[in-house]
């Protein structure tokens, strides 16, 4: 000992030691190479590791003592008369190289050992601090150089410097491992605000929030919502394990929550504070089983342990709350966990508030839009049947809109006078035309069938909803040709009148007709009905004028020889009335004698004037060849008839076959026109008194000639007197149409109709009569 | 197309009606309605002011008659102020200037009607 090679052993040998020092990851890897070393190169038997704790040592690891003896000696006074004690007092080590050494500094702690082997007491600093020795034991007596003492400080040193930055270490990864909890907790918080605060639908949202907790917040985690009741419901639930949400769910059921309990989710909302129970008491889950023992091996099951509810508070009241429990896992909440939970329940519940003011305010919205765009579509409806006055005509204007705006398929069925049903029109979604239902193979109505619904609406005024394929009425009225969903038949009255009822069908891909929509339907209807009455009405009145007018104006003009003659008729505005205005022609064999009359007013008493005018003339022509005596006859027979409110004005002109001379008499009439073939107009007759006014009506007889080319033009008030605007057609017009050079009468006045039709708009406020004869 | 303005003006005192714009089939009532005022009781003379029309047609030629036809009944008259042209010579047509009373606007003392064109 003590020459040059054992020192430089020595020294190789506490490098190679700090290097395996170097390589421990942990404070018990450490002692372990530690204590190895001490067996291996020392070739000690049993070694102690003390740490300084005040005025204490324990032991902290040791190797070859009896449990025994660890157990007594476990824990000694820093100023116990021991080796270790001292060598932490002196900071020197303690060298004894013998039993009798021991004995003699020692004498009080004989009984420790019972062999004669050398005891080395070496004391660990750091940082010059005292913090413990380490205790070694040889086998035998043994002599100690002070090279050999300093190398085994120089390594207990080294053991120390690693137990230090082990300890640093371990503290690092503490400290890291909080951190990273911590932001955990802080990326949890963000998500889950992040999740709030992107979607409106706070209940999905919330479930989303639910099992983001799990299993990383909580190993369950509940969402509970006070309804508009005040009665508590669960929203969401998570757990890890399905199954178990499954239970708990059945569990809430089974046993929603006492409202007046004085712990848990009930007090966290009547309160509106949040509850921590970091160790759930094993008393609490006793009593809360207390009543129930069937629940009893479930709690004991779910081994519950740590649990948190957090009110989520709106304008000062708990609008539901946020349970987070740790049961299997084992861990507990802190207030730290609380605060999270708070944080989070603060941001669930302004994202409610948000959610539910936007909701309401969209409600309110879709109500406005609602009830804005079914006016716009009532309005709408009456436009549309407005604009069609006829029958048919509204009651396919009816179909169509309905096709479009509420169902796949539409059948209008409308009843006549009798109650049979004498109009069905069908209308499809997908088709433009609407057609005759009876297109459709849609049989008509049974009268005979009571259950039948379109019996129904229009003999009860009931409304019928039904769906496929339990009733089998609705491809008799909408067609077969269908996968009809479902369909409603609603009445069409107006007032005491049933004028029909609809049918409107839905298929697969549109949702069934909802109460709301119903109703809607019957507004619909409502509105149709009114216009379909008027329309009713309408073509009922224009069907007996077109009668009457066709029974009172031929509906052709005679062939007469040497001429060519046309006429147009046109009823002022919708036809609905018989017009006043009237023409005939009159094949005499040797002449032709061409009327136009206008009767002052309108209606069934026009229509008698107008009639008694015309027999006047033709009986008149049979005995007389003057027009003026024509128009003389028509005179009396009005005068006799008493009408003064009423009189007729014409113009008769008598042809003869042969030689074109003409007679005209005219009678409050505007003056027939005479178009030369060389484009000249002329006017002929002279003005005479209004007929059915006087009993001594001025009438004249004016001659003249019409030669081959030659247009003659009679024609009625209506035409000159049509209007747009404050602009009349007028006689200029008339003439500048009639002068351009056309082929012939029919061509003539079918331009001057077109004309006149055209200035007018198609608005025409009297009737028009005009006849036109060319001389061949 | 807007309808031309139809105006009517009763002067009770004096038991005369002016009527000015289009006379026609849609105009016809107001002015019947305007007379049925003016004569209303038992005042059985009128004076009717054409002068502000610019177009009569059978309705309103209808109307001046039958208005004639009830004043004479009553055993009263109906005077009737011109219009311009081509309103008179639709009397003219019918032959009526012999049958009605016309009278020209300073027979009836003042140019009431003045102003009361249409605009």
């Amino acid at each position: 000992m003590g020459t040059a090679v054992p020192v430089a052993e020595q020294l190789s040998l506490l490098r190679r030691f700090t290097e395996v020092l170097a390589s421990a990851s942990s404070v018990e890897e450490l002692v372990s190479v530690l204590f190895d070393r001490a067996q291996r190169t020392l070739g000690t038997v049993a070694g102690a590791l003390l740490d300084l704790d005040g005025e204490t040592l324990k032991v902290t690891g040791s190797f070859g003592y009896p449990p025994e003896i660890v157990e007594t000696w476990g824990e000694v006074p820093l100023s116990a008369p021991l080796p270790a004690p001292e060598a932490v007092r002196t900071g020197e080590p303690v060298v004894i190289g013998t039993r009798a050494e021991y004995e003699q500094r020692f004498p009080s702690a004989t009984g420790i050992v019972a062999d004669e082997g050398a005891v080395l007491a070496i004391p660990l600093t750091d940082d010059g601090r005292p913090v413990g020795s380490l205790g070694l034991r040889f086998p035998t007596a043994r002599r100690f150089s002070d090279d050999d003492i300093e190398v085994l400080v120089a390594a207990a040193q080294q053991f120390t410097l690693a137990r230090s930055r082990l300890a640093l270490l371990d503290g690092e990864r503490t400290a890291r491992a909080d951190a990273e909890k911590a932001n955990g907790r802080l990326t949890f918080l963000a998500s889950a605000s992040r999740e709030i605060a992107t979607s409106l639908d706070y209940e999905r949202t919330l479930s989303a929030v639910a099992r983001m907790a799990v299993p990383g917040l909580a190993d369950w985690c509940a969402v509970d919502l006070l309804d508009d009741d005040g009665e508590l419901r669960q929203l969401a639930v998570a757990h890890v394990d399905p199954d178990k949400v499954t239970m708990a769910q059945e569990l809430r059921r089974r046993y929603p929550p006492d409202p007046d309990a004085p712990y848990g989710l009930p007090a966290a909302i009547r309160s509106g504070r949040s509850e921590l129970i970091e160790e759930i008491p094993r008393e609490l889950l006793e009593e809360a089983v207390a009543d129930k023992p069937e629940l009893r091996a479930l709690l004991d099951e779910l081994q519950l342990r740590s649990s948190m509810v957090v009110p989520m508070v709106l304008h000062g009241e708990a609008i539901g709350a946020i349970s987070f429990v740790m049961a299997e896992s084992g861990r507990r909440y802190t207030p730290l966990d609380l605060q999270l939970a708070e944080e989070l329940a603060a941001r669930a519940a302004i994202a409610i508030g948000n959610a539910r003011l936007y909701g309401a305010e969209q409600r309110a919205r879709s109500a406005a839009e609602e009830a804005r765009s079914r006016t716009e579509m009532l309005v709408e409806l009456g436009d549309r049947l407005t604009s069609s006055p006829e029958l048919l005509s509204a009651a396919e204007a009816f179909a169509r809109f309905l096709a479009d705006e509420q169902g796949d398929g539409v059948t209008v069925c409308l009843l006549d006078r009798d109650g049979i049903a004498s109009l069905t029109a069908h209308a499809r979604t997908q088709d433009r035309e609407v057609c005759d239902a009876s297109q459709r193979g849609i049989a008509p109505l049974d009268d005979d069938d009571p259950d039948d619904p379109v019996n129904r609406a229009v003999l009860d005024r009931v409304a019928v909803t039904g769906r496929s394929p339990d009733d089998a009425w609705i491809p008799r009225w909408l067609g077969s040709d269908r996968a009809w969903h479902s369909a409603v038949v609603v009445p069409i009255a107006s007032g005491a009148r049933t004028l029909g009822a609809v049918v409107i069908g839905r298929e697969e891909d549109r949702a069934p007709f909802s109460p709301d929509e119903h109703r809607f339907i019957d507004d619909l209807a409502d509105r149709a009905a009114q216009a379909l009455d008027n329309a009713r009405l309408y073509s009922e009145q224009r069907f007996i004028a077109d009668t009457l007018q066709t029974s009172l104006l031929p509906p052709s003009v005679p062939h007469v020889p040497g001429y060519d003659i046309a006429f147009a008729y046109r009823p002022a505005g919708d036809g609905r009335q018989v017009g006043g205005d009237f023409y005939d022609v009159v094949d005499m064999d040797t002449s032709v004698i061409l009327v136009v009359g206008d009767v002052s007013g309108k209606g069934s008493r026009a229509a008698a004037v107008m009639a008694l005018s015309r027999y006047a003339i033709r009986t008149a022509a049979l005995r007389s060849t003057r027009p003026s005596e024509m128009l003389e006859t028509v005179n009396e027979s009005l005068m006799r008839q008493s009408a003064h409110d009423r009189f007729t004005t014409a113009a008769v002109v008598r042809l003869a076959s042969m030689d074109g001379r003409m007679t005209a008499a005219v009678a409050g009439h505007p003056l027939p026109i005479v178009v030369r073939a060389d484009g000249a107009v002329e006017r002929i007759g002279r003005p005479g008194s209004l007929l059915g006014v006087f009993p001594d009506p001025t009438l004249h007889d004016v001659g003249g000639h019409l030669h081959p080319g030659d247009l003659l033009i009679l024609y009625t008030d209506g035409l000159t007197d049509a209007r747009r605007g404050d602009d009349r057609f007028g006689e200029e017009r008339l003439v500048e149409v009639l002068s351009l050079r056309s082929d012939g009468p029919e061509e003539l006045v079918g331009r001057v109709m077109e004309a006149v039709t055209t200035f007018a708009a198609d608005d025409l406020s009297d009737d028009i009569a005009l006849l036109v004869a060319r001389r061949r | 197309m807007t309808q031309p303005p139809f105006e009517t003006k009763v002067d009770e005192d004096r038991s005369v009606v002016s009527a000015s714009g289009d006379l026609d089939l849609s105009s016809a009532p107001a002015l019947e309605r305007a007379i049925e005022r003016a004569i209303d009781g038992d005042n059985d003379t009128l004076t009717l002011d054409l002068r502000g029309l610019r177009f009569i047609d059978s309705t309103g030629l209808r109307l001046v008659l039958t208005t004639d036809a009830r004043l004479r009944e009553r055993g009263g008259h109906l005077s009737v102020v011109r219009g311009p042209e081509v309103v008179h010579r639709v009397f003219e047509l019918a032959v009526l200037e012999d049958r009605l009373t016309f009278v020209d606007g300073r027979d009836i003392g003042d140019g009431s009607t003045d102003g009361e064109e249409p605009t």
